[in-house]
């Protein structure tokens, strides 16, 4: 059940991932992304992971995602001016690229997936428990990971400074 | 083990093959490359990079289930808040590029030296007055006032505009 599952919402954000970077209109690209960002809330639920897929859908699809569509919509690209430009074109390396990651990294899965062990079977993982709930990852992240949780405020405090540097017109 | 409140079909736990999902995490990352590798678009680039740091989630769940260890799952949430934080300086200098060269295209803003290109052009917001929001003071004012781009003392380069 769970593979079903697992193929409807990974091809769900596989299709949507790749329709975004092959879209000409970056609101369409963008619309395309939340697509993925909810079709990979669905593999985390099938992976059991509750509070992480509840997570990408308030944080990713809510948030970062309307951020993306309030600067797009801001810089007021005209439609006109990309019909004009047709459609994207994809240099040849690029793809050559992105073809050579994924072959290249098969092999080390398929490398990985042949190593007894690496990964478990279907014995082990009905073994395996795992409680993906808020209330084990709460306990987790603000436990053993507590330094690293102050130290991402940190971070965030660095992004809201540079955001405002930036975007202001002069500095006085 | 399985939620109570899911679907008596679900309640077997996960049933199928982990490395699958750690396939979809190396798809989603080469989607992400072919992005960042073949768009001009800096707005549909940041998208890319977005898609690659949620393959790099993706991995890190699965991971988390094959070794039963929950720490997979907090480390998605401090990349996410990375990713929060690149999306807040990348759609800022997204906006700093727009107002210096009027374009989302890369190649554009391929030249990053001691190039002169005149005065920052205000970004424009369709359907804004002109004088609608004055509050900077009265060397803007001046400028709004008809006395276009080329008054000299708005003619600074980017770099004086510190100084200013």
């Amino acid at each position: 059940m769970t593979t079903v599952l697992f193929i409807v919402f990974g091809g769900m954000a596989l299709v949507s991932a790749l329709l975004a970077v092959t879209r000409q209109n970056p609101i369409a690209s963008a619309i395309w992304l939340v697509g993925m960002f909810f079709g990979l809330a669905g593999v985390y639920v099938v992976l059991e992971a509750y509070f992480v897929a509840a997570v990408q859908v308030l944080v990713y699809a809510g948030a970062i995602m309307v951020l993306f569509l309030f600067v797009i919509m801001l810089l007021d690209l005209r439609t006109k001016q990309l019909d004009e430009e047709g459609p994207p074109k994809m240099p040849i390396w690029g793809v050559l690229a992105a073809v050579l990651f994924i072959v290249a990294s098969g092999w080390a899965l398929m490398d990985a997936v042949g190593t007894p062990g690496f990964f478990p079977d279907a014995e082990e993982r009905a073994a395996l428990e795992l409680d993906g709930s808020a209330k084990a990852i709460g306990a987790d992240l603000f436990g053993r990971w507590l330094l690293a949780f102050e130290v991402t405020s940190i971070l965030l405090l660095g992004g809201i400074l540079g955001a405002v540097i930036l975007t202001k017109r002069r500095l006085t | 083990m399985a939620a109570s409140f899911l679907h008596p079909l679900l309640a077997a736990g996960v049933d199928m093959p982990l490395e699958w999902v750690v396939g979809l995490g190396l798809a989603l990352f080469s989607v992400g490359l072919l992005g960042v590798a073949c768009r001009r678009n800096i707005l549909i680039m940041l998208l890319s990079v977005e898609i690659m740091l949620n393959a790099a989630n993706v991995v890190l769940v699965a991971f988390s289930r094959v070794h039963s260890e929950l720490s997979g799952q907090v480390f998605v949430f401090f990349s996410m808040t990375v990713a929060a934080a690149e999306v807040a300086i990348g759609l800022a200098i997204v906006i700093a590029v727009y107002r210096l060269r009027q374009s989302t295209d890369v190649d554009d803003a391929a030249d990053l030296g001691e190039v002169d290109y005149g005065p920052v052009p205000p970004l424009k917001l369709e359907g804004e007055d002109q004088h609608h929001h004055d509050d900077h003071g009265d060397a803007d004012h001046s400028n709004d006032a008809g006395s276009d781009g080329a008054a000299p003392d708005s003619a600074e380069p980017i770099g004086a505009a510190g100084e200013a």
